[in-house]
């Protein structure tokens, strides 16, 4: 089949308007968050139901063509980066909420919906779903139970695979299937456990039931001011240490401080190392005595100031200043590099340590805004793309902050997830043993290897084991060049 | 092959192995098929090593924690070695700032909780036959209890593990840290996987401070349909509770020692005295809105007896003094399916003249079932029991699932266990033939006798 022939069969599917084939049309989806690795896709659908998005995958997988499925495109990892030769199938349109049932504190949606839309629907209900990723304005569910997505409140409540009851999937041979559903336990392996966190490698996911929480009765939001990242960083693990379990619990230092007060202008201070935002939730009573124990570790740890969100408004303005940090770094310089690596929250000291000198030694201006309560950086390096030296800089430093990462105990991603980016990374946590396990499961959903190819697994066998690990940067070199 | 070869590799492989007596070899039998050998290995190496020679030379491996559930699943098609865990009972470290720890899965869930008590923290998982019961055990089955309400089920705490895979190979999924999305996650297929895709040696759990206080309120309601109203008028307030039982009047009697024919609803809080006290109040308001002025409050040492009967019911097979063993099921539906399944079971019952025990964690939709007579089932019971299954399993399966998880081999043979796998029978049984091709670990006992 070549190319106008397979444009025609998906357009005979779907209809032509829901078929993208032209290169200057197709040019907006050769990447997505991460912004290194580029590839233009064959062409781009968008399919409206679940079966259309059957049959669109039955015509790959007869002529054998790799797809790769995406939602937004906020993909940190380059988890949506189309496989060479392949059709980006964009869940988008696929963007109703098909039921809120409060009864049962459950919804039922598809997999393009934006995440904060299911909130804002359920809200007035007194509803939310719980998984905030900081760029939840845009996201779709799809792509976080692809990516099993956090945000600053999954501290407390949990990730999204801890809230996603069931999916609806079309496998990639074009069968479609349910894993779990709308009700608890079902028989047999989990699959449904399997498929989140898959990132696209096991099948498309069309539909979901996803758990509703009720909406705290009460908060205290508190932004909490250090003149060192040090004590900053011991009074993360103070406050966990003492048994308090904040709903949210984020770090920001002065480079990130910087950027954000140009962009939003809440009053952040300037002269600060670093900022706290802790956020405690529950029941008004015993609010304050808990609020008193978070203060006391805090000044213990040599607070310089302990500020408290007045009103709704002044609370909301603090998370979407901390939530669109990423942008504001974008001011900074013309490239951003966003990091994602895991430590024990006891070693957020150690690891902090570790970014300030890297940054010393390459010389490169890095901000840190990050889910500091479960352990889980992003280091944000600020280089400019036009300078090869710069980009090589910013990569080996990557490295070598996701290699301490690792020494302390950690992991290489906590949220943004293999995808593209750290397929290479992999063997500095799994040996040859686990990774074929992994690459067992692929093989049951996937033989022919056409859903989302080339993504999670080490591209260079012999190196597993040999300790050389490192990020695709010969890659990331010629994609510069 | 001749047992003496098995007995001589088990003994090169497993420090202190000897041959078992018949009559021990028969205690280990598994729903009526003997092993040939019992074996308690001391170390993972060594636990991987056994696997390894059983796979090699055929032998089929049934993993055993605490014994409490090996009537747990349909019967093994074949069952040569049973490999005890009870030796891998170390907690291997516990961070508590970190609020993380790694145990072996052998470690009894007592024992777990009793370590991790020491520096004030706890696993929030709190299945059935808690004391001899190993975490293995528990993992292996996802057996869960009243905390999944707040706190979720296994697959919600469990963030990395060493399996010894079927050809004895071992394999690390997750990590030690609580946020982790390296790589597929695998920790959730191992676990309620009932041992065959592996066996689970280490684990790494995620951990919660003990609370200071915990209290909860049982009120007394007059039928099914006003217990369900209540149930929900509490889940939709914002007292948030940590558990939120709905319980059969058999289940009643058992948690306050009244026997008649009411109802009742069980709220537990957990926290500060301060949170405590204000969703006792709340949830007494609640209770009387619902119709209800008896409710009774229970904390201090009574709190730990309640829980330790709602754990120990019906799931845990306690029963009247005089009645069983048991035949116990469970049920996974929406919250909105847990009256009619309490009062379909409880018709059933009264028509076959049975005792009926049943218990809801009613926001997780999960619903116990216990049947029993005096002593116990006679074959003439079985006609009645199977066809209330029948009728139990397919309306629950109109949403969801229905296990059978104690019966007697007999009744087992005519409803089946499982139930549905929902047209995903061959990604299943695809995972097995991948993940052991040789079928060696507790080959036939799971679903669609996988
Ligand atoms: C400013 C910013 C802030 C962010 N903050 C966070 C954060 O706080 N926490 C966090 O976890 N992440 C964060 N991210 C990363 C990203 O937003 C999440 O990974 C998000 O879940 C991706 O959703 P998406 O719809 O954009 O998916 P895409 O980027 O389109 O796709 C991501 C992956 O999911 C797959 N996929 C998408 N849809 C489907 C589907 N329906 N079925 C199967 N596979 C699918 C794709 O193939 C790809 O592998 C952030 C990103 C940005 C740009």
């Amino acid at each position: 089949m070549n190319k106008d022939q397979l444009v025609e069969r998906l357009a005979a599917v779907l209809g032509r308007e829901n078929v993208i084939d032209a290169p200057d049309q197709l040019i907006v989806y050769e990447c997505d968050g991460l912004t290194i690795d580029r590839n233009v896709p064959h062409a781009v659908v968008y399919p409206t139901t679940t079966e259309d998005v059957a049959a669109v995958v039955r015509i790959l997988h007869e002529a054998r063509i790799p797809f790769v499925a995406r939602g937004a495109g906020t993909g940190l990892s380059g988890g949506s980066l189309p496989p060479d030769g392949g059709v980006m199938i964009a869940l988008t349109k696929m963007n109703r909420i098909v039921e809120v049932d409060f009864r049962n504190q459950r919804a039922l949606v598809e997999a393009g919906v934006v995440n904060l839309h299911l909130s804002k629907e359920t809200g007035k209900q007194g509803y939310h779903f719980v998984p905030d990723p900081s760029s939840q304005y845009a996201c779709t569910i799809g792509g976080n139970i692809a990516e099993n997505s956090g945000g600053p409140h999954t501290l407390k409540y949990g990730v999204t695979t801890n809230h996603t009851l069931g999916v609806e999937v079309v496998l990639p041979d074009g069968r479609i299937t349910w894993f779990g559903g709308k009700a608890e336990d079902a028989v047999g392996y989990d699959l449904r456990g399997l498929l989140i966190g898959s990132e696209g490698m096991l099948g498309i996911v069309t539909r979901a039931w996803v758990k509703l929480t009720r909406l705290p009765q009460a908060w205290r939001t508190f932004l909490v001011v250090f003149d060192q990242v040090e004590d900053a960083s011991r009074a993360v693990a103070g406050v966990v240490a003492r048994g308090i379990v904040p709903s949210a619990l984020e770090m920001i230092d002065r480079v990130a401080i910087g950027a954000i007060e140009a962009a939003y202008h809440f009053g952040f201070p300037l002269d600060a190392e670093a900022v706290l935002i802790i956020e405690l939730e529950g029941h008004e009573a015993g609010l304050d005595t808990q609020a008193g124990a978070v203060a006391e570790v805090c000044r213990e740890n040599r607070a310089r100031d302990i500020r408290t969100a007045e009103d709704d408004k002044e609370r909301a303005l603090l998370w979407m200043s901390r939530k669109r940090a990423f942008g504001a770094m974008g001011r900074l310089s013309p490239s951003y590099y966003v990091q994602d690596g895991v430590v024990p929250r006891t070693k957020i000291p150690d690891i902090m340590r570790v970014i300030q000198e890297t940054a010393g030694k390459y010389e490169l201006l890095i901000g840190n805004v990050f889910h500091a309560g479960d352990g889980n950086i992003h280091p944000c390096i600020a280089y400019d793309d036009r300078d090869e030296e710069q980009a090589r800089k910013t990569v080996e430093a990557s490295n070598e902050i996701l290699r301490a990462c690792v020494d302390l105990g950690g992991s290489i991603t906590g949220e943004h997830g293999i995808g593209y980016e750290k397929v290479d990374l992999m063997p500095l946590i799994f040996n040859e043993t686990d990774i074929e396990a992994m690459e067992t499961v692929k093989t049951v959903f996937d033989e022919e290897n056409l859903s989302n190819p080339g993504k999670m697994f080490p591209t260079n066998r012999s190196c597993i084991g040999c300790g050389t690990a490192e990020l695709k940067y010969t890659n990331r070199q010629a994609a510069l060049l | 092959m001749p047992d003496e070869v098995l007995h001589s590799r088990l003994g090169s492989l497993v420090d202190g192995y000897g041959p078992a007596t018949p009559e021990a070899l028969a205690s280990h039998a598994v729903e009526g098929v003997v092993p040939s050998a019992v074996v308690a290995p001391g170390s993972v190496e060594s636990l991987a090593a056994t696997v390894q020679m059983a796979s090699e030379l055929g032998y089929a491996v049934i993993p055993r924690g605490g014994g409490t559930r090996m009537d747990f699943g349909l019967p093994p098609s074949r069952a040569d070695i049973v490999v005890s865990l009870e030796r891998l009972n170390r907690i291997v470290a516990h961070e508590p700032a970190d609020q993380t720890a790694t145990v072996e899965a052998g470690i009894t869930m007592a024992g777990l909780q009793a370590g991790l008590g020491k520096r004030g923290q706890y696993l929030p998982l709190d299945p059935p036959h808690g004391d001899a019961g190993t975490l293995g055990g528990v993992l292996a089955t996802n057996a869960s209890g009243v905390l999944r309400t707040s706190f979720g089920t296994a697959r919600d705490l469990v963030i990395g593990a060493r399996v010894v895979q079927a050809d004895g190979t071992v394999v690390r999924s997750g990590g030690q840290v609580v946020k982790n999305v390296a790589g597929y996650d695998l920790n959730k297929m191992y676990i309620g996987s009932l041992g065959t895709l592996g066996i689970l040696a280490e684990v790494n759990l995620k951990l919660q401070p003990l609370p200071a206080a915990g209290r909860l309120l049982i009120g007394t309601m007059a039928g099914i349909g006003e217990a369900a109203e209540c149930a929900f008028r509490i889940m939709d307030s914002e007292v948030m509770p940590s558990f939120l039982e709905v319980a059969s009047p058999a289940t009643r009697a058992l948690l306050t020692g009244e026997a008649d024919h009411d109802f009742a609803v069980v709220a537990g809080m957990i926290g500060t005295d301060e949170t405590v006290d204000w969703q006792a109040g709340e949830c007494e308001r609640l209770f009387r809105d619902s119709g209800t002025d008896a409710v009774i409050h229970v904390d201090g040492d009574g709190y730990d007896r309640v829980l330790e009967a709602l754990r120990a019911y019906p799931g845990g097979g306690l029963l009247p003094p005089g009645m069983g063993p048991g035949v116990t099921c469970r049920a996974g539906v929406t919250p909105d399916g847990v009256e009619a399944l309490f009062r379909l079971a409880n018709e059933g019952c009264r028509r076959l003249s049975i005792g009926c025990g049943l218990l809801s964690h009613f926001a997780s939709g999960h619903v116990a079932f216990v049947f029993y007579r005096d002593g116990t089932f006679r074959d003439s019971d079985y006609d009645g029991l199977a066809s209330l299954i029948e009728d139990l399993r397919s309306a629950s399966e109109e949403q969801g699932a229905f296990v059978v998880e104690h019966a007697p081999a007999a009744l087992k043979e005519r409803v089946g266990v499982w139930g549905s796998t929902r047209g995903n029978r061959h990604i299943m049984e695809m995972l097995k033939n991948r993940f052991d091709p040789k079928g060696t670990l507790n080959p036939g006992r799971f679903v669609d006798g996988i």
